[in-house]
């Protein structure tokens, strides 16, 4: 368990920096449709930061089994089981 | 030259060719409230800036947004002469839903002249919640159902046609994959812009196509 955490708070910022992307990627579409004739449909601006945390949602969900699966050996296969 | 379309494309195209003719299929089924007529559907890399134009709502009351999430490409054979690629894809689907919120008496219960409620639920008790202004919301439903018709229906090899009568790239074009399928829906809503949508996130996969 202190192993997990120990590699949480190590791969925080790569969770943070993964949320950022995010957020600018949606930030981007969004603007791109504010400057279309479809300016109705764009979102508002807490409408985008909902959306963000929806699309994070999601890939925070991969991202930790990603790092899991790469960091967290099985008890078996760790040194001197 | 052949006709070549970009995957996103190819998913919009899928879309917009078959749209007619599911929106006209579910709704003799019975499955939607009226046929729809074809969105706007839009890929934001190709939106040109608006130069003063702006689109009617009230006749445009839906569009639908294409984007590649992600993409991941494997070679399964020790010689790598094969690809397989899966692409991941969002649509989404969205309506304005302003005219929804006018009845401010949205979910009363309905009553005929005698007086007597005009929809019962099973065990014969009036029915309490019966929403009478739903053209939006019926709208986004109406949308999803012929998104997901048109995708269940072309899930195993979907294929886009694209025939050019004259020139030097006449002929008829097929663009393909080998499987399209739903993966999941969320919604979607911003109150602030009285917008309802739906999200569906989408898989295409393209199987062993030869790395030339």
């Amino acid at each position: 368990m202190y192993l997990f955490r120990d590699i949480m708070s190590e791969q925080g910022p790569i969770i943070l920096r993964l949320f950022d992307e995010i957020l600018q990627r949606e930030i981007e579409r969004n603007e791109i449709l504010k400057d279309s004739p479809y300016e109705e449909f764009a979102y508002s601006n807490e409408g985008v930061m909902d959306e963000a945390i929806r699309a994070f949602d999601v890939a925070y969900k991969s991202e930790i089994t990603k790092i899991v699966k790469e960091q967290v050996k099985p008890p078996a296969l760790r040194k001197g089981r | 030259m052949a006709i070549i379309l970009d995957e996103v494309t190819f998913l919009i195209r899928l879309l917009s060719d078959n749209w007619s003719a599911a929106s006209t299929t579910l709704n003799s089924a019975n499955k939607i409230h009226s046929a729809v007529p074809a969105p706007k559907f839009i890929d934001v890399r190709s939106l040109e800036p608006k130069q003063g134009r702006r689109v009617d709502a009230d006749s445009d009351s839906a569009i639908v947004v294409v984007y590649e999430d992600s993409n991941s490409t494997e070679h399964p054979t020790i010689d790598h002469a094969i690809r397989n690629e899966t692409f991941n894809f969002t649509i989404h689907a969205r309506v304005l839903y302003r005219r929804d919120l006018e009845n401010a008496d949205n979910a009363a219960t309905q009553y005929n002249a005698s007086g007597a409620p005009t929809m019962t639920n099973a065990s014969g008790a009036a029915v309490a919640y019966q929403p009478v202004k739903t053209t939006g919301r019926d709208r986004l439903q109406s949308v999803y159902r012929i998104i997901r018709h048109i995708i269940e229906n072309n899930s195993l090899r979907p294929t886009v046609t694209t025939i050019i009568s004259s020139g030097s790239n006449a002929g008829t074009h097929k663009e393909t994959a080998e499987t399209l399928k739903i993966t999941g829906r969320s919604e979607a809503n911003d109150r602030g812009k009285k917008l309802l949508g739906y999200k569906l996130s989408v898989e295409l996969k393209r199987h062993g196509r030869s790395v030339i």
